[in-house]
């Protein structure tokens, strides 16, 4: 590790010289009409034949000669624009250009082109929340995980869920980051909302195979979610009153043309809806559920190709049952709370520095009580995290390394219970300390004209340490010893070897193969009893028992651009093979982990995952999409569960199907509109029964041998743009001229479920009556979610 | 026991759900699988084993008293340390002894009418305190074992009817005890109506599980604990005590028995994952798990138990 250590070292320094040209030009770019800032916007000045790209966020920082340049800024979809600057020794010159939106077909794509079949890049897709916006809505809450879910490779939890698997991958498998800090739980009631709120965000960007050395911890994905900067010319606004929520965005100026902030707000109303309709006397009377979350960024732009920001997301569920009808009174919450700070430093326009610092943390808790007893149950995971990066060009290399340094706090299921003056005896509460940390470098690099090569390797290291105490168990499941940790006591360690490759060869200008192998560790896991994902579900570090999640993915694919790079379509085939994963042994309670180790109750299995990918999407013009289709396979073994045999994993669809398309109907009208179609969920039916103390006793089949009736639906949605001029009489012309509207609004209408299809979402087994009077029977019933469900948006923006 | 809060937790989820979700009738093809042999035994301090031994039934197989008779075995040889147990058939034992077997295999008189099953009973064994039992059974070519233990009682200091917080009329029994100072102690209580009552409620004619019934002594071992009960009632009962407001309540003027039982760690594996699986039947958050059974080469349990009685008045 050392070595790698002192280039990331001496990169720094050796590069910090290479910064020789006295003036420069930096700043943002943007789009001119909504502030959005515009990654990968080039910034070209031809007299001295340089070029750059801004970054993530639109920044761009350029050293030059003093002079006077022709600077060149353009974008997809976006009029070119062009500026003349003059620069005098030592200075540096701010630009903050807005680019205005124009139809596509006069866009300049050659860069598009190039990268679409030159770059090394597989299974990577960048979503821009505009496009997102314009797509159906559940209930019309926006949400950009449910629009990840209509890619290819990436299938959704369940019915209106926000949950995800990706190639194969368990719900843990994800990383999903929001200006570099982890979300350990994205969703809001039981998974049907994201807790992103739309408004807030500028784009998501998901990397579902051929990850970069850069982005570690998870086996299966990585979602890098990048909220918006707020407007640093004029104080602005935007929100909209939806069905179930309504949420309001603020942002401006701090100092102008410096420094913004944006805060972002959304609640619920469920609560106030839903209680008129329920009777005080009835079992639910008193209870009540809602959500809220709130964002905030704030952006310094410190000069000198120098920012920082601020950014935060505070968020909760919160459920009330407390039924003037029963004894039974119960109070659940769970919800994050995230802060990220960062620095960037455009050093000169071959390097840039960025350090980012996060703290995350996840809370999850339950009160239940009747009559005189109490239960507490709290479960909680803290993050704190630093990963600095340096991004350097030497020649043909475009080289990042780094490293990143985690310290998790997790305490699982902590439990707590008392009945009248009796207090139960829970044991210690149980909590985790680890430390994880990863250096990492990367090359991409062209070997020849047609061929790119991106190798890198990550090292990741991960210790338990104590205070711990470990219960010995027989093989009863009772306590037989245990073994208590120091402080700062190394209780387990692992060293992982990354390596990562992708490479593209390009067949001709529009024509690439592309292939990639990706090796990762996971050193945390998410043990779920249920297998429908859940707040309660609970994360636990790697241990001496828990070895870290191992995955292996091989991908190749063929990338093909038609229509002048208008239509993109790739053939992507993967294989993956998983080791170490986990699960709740057979017939675990919450219970059995009280005075217990959570880690004691897990057993150990690997998987494997293998599927070909088709995509087709069309970028530009009036009627955009994509149409994906996804066959695959993913299985799972472990020795304690069904007899040691490999069975379906309960997200294993066999055929997986989503077609995306909006349609401009007129510069007011924009109509869109989804249909997917997967295999049935894998399920565990019972296929015999019995009779113990008169009841019927089921007896289940081999793990997940079922499958559930295929699942389809089509969402539709129309988006009614107001007018955004009005006209008005020029007070010394006497001329009508237009003039824009303070205030601008989109109505938007949508139709979930269409027709009216209702998918199961669960099986299960009725059985009624009493044997003895002939009144006995079975029914197999299905439950279904939601019915077609109209929703009406009203977004605003001034 | 109040554990089984954090289900009913869940209970109120699916419920909410169900709020909101649509249900229909389905028809799935579940495809025929190997019969396997089934074994409901016990054996209490003072009682003799008694044994049916069954099959499992195809899911959607017909459901007439009949059918479900049919797949009780009459023809196994069954054994409790080495004495063969007696085959007895519902239809076979006279009127006034009825009752007496109704008790024994826990299915009501009224019941056997219709469904002339049969059982093993061994007349000349006597369950007794601290004393370990081996049953083997003998079905066609298959054998079956299984070993279980009466274990000494715990005799609970008292036990008591309470009206529950905001009734007038509605309540749970209560007991308390003191935990040995062993862990793995497990127990499971029962109830029974019995007559004469002063509010006309009708009597059990068997013990009933309440929901919650079988717990271990994980959390309070050794220590002095008061654990309240609901009603135990039969499952899927259509009575009109068990489905109205007095629903897993005892009213005042009723006299009950509570029958309170110790047993082992394996019939506590049993009985706790039976109770579970009764709990969790059609839950989307639970994992569907298989019943633990402490028998080498079938399914089903074969249980011995400690147990104590006390007849209670339900008095405020």
């Amino acid at each position: 590790m050392r070595p790698i250590a002192l280039l990331f070292v001496f990169s720094i320094v050796l590069l910090g010289l290479k910064a020789q040209e006295s003036a420069s030009i930096y700043g943002l770019v943007s789009d001119s009409l909504s502030g959005v800032s515009l990654p990968g916007a080039t910034v070209y000045i031809p007299s001295a034949s340089k070029g750059i790209a801004a970054d993530l966020e639109g920044r761009f920082d350029i050293s030059l000669k003093p002079g006077t340049y022709e600077v060149r800024f353009s974008y997809a979809g976006y009029n070119p624009t062009i500026l003349t600057v003059s620069l005098e020794e030592g200075e540096s010159k701010a630009l903050d250009i807005g680019l205005s939106n124009i139809t596509l077909q006069q866009v300049e794509i050659k860069a598009y082109i190039s990268d679409y079949t030159s770059g090394t890049a597989m299974g990577r897709t960048r979503l821009d929340m505009e496009t997102i916006k314009l797509l159906p809505a559940f209930l019309g809450e926006v949400d950009l995980l449910k629009t990840i879910q209509l890619l290819p490779g990436v299938q959704a939890a369940g019915e209106g869920s926000s949950g995800f698997y990706v190639r194969g991958g368990g719900p843990d498998q994800n990383l999903i980051l929001f200006d570099d800090a982890v979300v350990y739980n994205a969703s809001h009631l039981l998974g049907f909302f994201s807790v992103f709120n739309s408004d807030a965000i500028e784009e998501v960007e998901l990397y579902k195979g051929g990850m970069p050395a850069e982005y570690g911890e998870r086996l299966a994905s990585v979602i890098n979610i990048s909220q918006r900067k707020g407007s640093t010319e004029k104080f602005q606004g935007r929100g909209g009153l939806g069905v179930i929520s309504s949420r309001l965005t603020l942002e401006g100026p701090l100092i102008k043309n410096k420094a913004s902030f944006i805060f972002s707000g959304r609640r619920t109303y469920i609560d106030a809806l839903i209680t008129p309709f329920v009777s005080e006397e009835s079992d639910f009377g008193g209870s009540q559920y809602f959500f809220y979350d709130l964002n905030g960024r704030l952006d310094w732009d410190l000069g000198k190709g120098s920012s920082v920001y601020l950014s935060g997301y505070f968020g909760d569920d919160a459920f009330d049952f407390n039924s003037p009808q029963t004894e039974f009174k119960t109070n659940v919450t769970w919800g994050n709370r995230i802060v990220s700070a960062g620095y960037q430093k455009i050093i000169n326009d071959d390097v840039l520095l960025k350090v980012n610092g996060s703290f995350t943390k996840y809370n999850f808790g339950f009160t239940g009580s009747q009559d005189e007893f109490l239960l507490q149950v709290n479960s909680q995971i803290t993050d704190y995290r630093l990963k600095p990066q340096l991004s350097f060009k030497l020649g043909n290399h475009h080289i990042k390394t780094g490293f990143s340094y985690v310290f998790h706090d997790i305490s699982p299921n902590n439990s707590s219970a008392e009945q009248g003056e009796t207090i139960f005896d829970l044991g210690e509460q149980q909590q985790f300390y680890s430390h994880e940390g990863a250096l990492y470098i990367s090359d991409e690099f062209d070997l020849t004209d047609v061929w790119k090569v991106e190798a890198g390797l990550r090292v990741s290291a991960f210790a338990h340490t104590g205070p711990f105490t470990r219960y010995i168990l027989d093989e009863n499941g009772s306590k037989q010893d245990t073994i208590s940790y120091g402080s700062g006591e190394t209780i387990a360690d692992y060293i992982g070897w990354e390596p990562r490759f992708s490479s593209s060869y390009r067949l001709s200008e529009k024509a690439s193969v592309k292939a990639s192998f990706t090796q990762n560790y996971q050193y945390i896991h998410l043990a779920n009893l249920s297998p429908l994902a859940l707040p309660t579900d609970v994360w636990l570090p790697s241990t001496e028992l828990v070895q870290p999640q191992l995955g292996r993915q091989y991908a190749v694919g063929y990338f093909r651009l038609f229509d002048g790079g208008n239509i993109e379509a790739s053939v992507e085939a993967y294989y993956k093979e998983m080791e170490n994963l986990i699960e709740y042994k057979e017939n675990t309670q919450p219970s059995d982990g009280v005075d217990n180790n959570e880690d004691n109750l897990l057993t150990f299995g690997r998987g494997e995952s293998y599927g070909i990918e088709f995509f087709v999407k069309k970028n530009f013009g009036k009627t955009t999409g994509w149409i994906g289709y996804t066959l695959s396979r993913t299985e799972r073994q472990f020795d304690a569960i069904n007899r040691g045999q490999w069975f379906p994993a309960t997200f294993d669809r066999t055929h997986d199907i989503s077609v995306v398309a909006a349609h401009q109907l007129t510069d007011k009208w924009t109509v869109s509109g989804t249909f997917v179609f997967g295999t049935g969920r894998a399920i565990t039916l019972p296929v015999s029964g019995y009779f113990i103390e008169n009841t019927l006793v089921y007896n289940y089949s081999d793990r997940n041998s079922f499958r559930m009736r295929d699942y389809h639906r089509m969402d539709l949605s129309a988006t009614y743009s107001t007018s955004q001029t009005k006209t008005i009489t020029d007070k010394v012309t006497g001329e009508i001229i237009g003039k824009r509207k303070r205030i601008q609004s989109q109505w938007v209408f949508s139709i979930y479920n269409v027709y009216n299809r209702l998918n199961p979402y669960f099986y299960y087994f009725d059985n009624q009556g009493e044997a003895a009077n002939g009144t006995f029977q079975v029914q197999a019933k299905q439950v279904s979610l939601f019915p077609i469900l109209p929703a009406v948006t009203w977004n605003f923006q001034f | 026991m109040e554990f089984s809060i954090l289900k009913r937790f869940w209970h109120i989820a699916i419920w909410g759900f169900l709020l909101v979700s649509c249900e229909k009738d389905i028809a799935i093809d579940i495809p025929d699988t190997e019969p396997q042999i089934v074994i409901e035994g016990s054996i209490e301090n003072g009682g003799p084993p008694i044994v049916l031994v069954s099959k499992t039934r195809g899911f959607f197989e017909p459901t007439t008293p009949a059918d479900i008779a049919n797949s009780y075995i009459a023809d196994a040889t069954v054994f409790v340390n080495n004495l063969e147990l007696t085959a007895v058939c519902a239809a076979d034992i006279p009127e006034e002894l009825l009752s007496e077997f109704a008790e024994l295999i826990g299915i009501p008189p009224d019941d056997l009418d219709d469904l002339p099953l049969c059982g093993y009973i061994g007349f000349d064994i006597l369950g007794d305190f601290n004393t370990s039992y081996d049953l083997r059974v003998e079905v066609d070519d298959q054998v079956l074992t299984a070993r279980t233990h009466i274990p000494n009682p715990v005799v609970p200091d008292s036990s008591y009817f309470r009206l529950w917080a905001n009734s007038p009329q509605y309540g749970y029994v209560f007991t308390r005890f003191v935990d040995p100072d062993t862990l793995n102690n497990a127990y499971r209580v029962f109830t029974k109506r019995i007559g004469p009552n002063n509010n006309d409620n009708p009597v059990d004619e068997v013990y009933y599980a309440p929901l919650g019934s079988t717990f271990l002594d994980e959390f309070f071992n050794g220590t002095s604990i008061e654990v309240g009960f609901q009603r135990g009632q039969p499952f899927n009962s259509s009575r009109p005590v068990d489905i109205g407001d007095e629903d897993g309540f005892f009213e005042l003027g009723d006299r009950f028995v509570f029958k309170f039982c110790s047993f082992s760690e394996p019939s506590y594996q049993f009985y706790r994952t039976f109770e579970q699986q009764l709990g969790t039947n059609g839950s989307p958050f639970a994992a569907p798990n298989n019943v633990i059974t402490n028998i080498e080469g079938g399914l089903g349990i074969w249980a011995g138990s400690a147990c104590v009685y006390d007849t209670i008045f339900a008095t405020p």
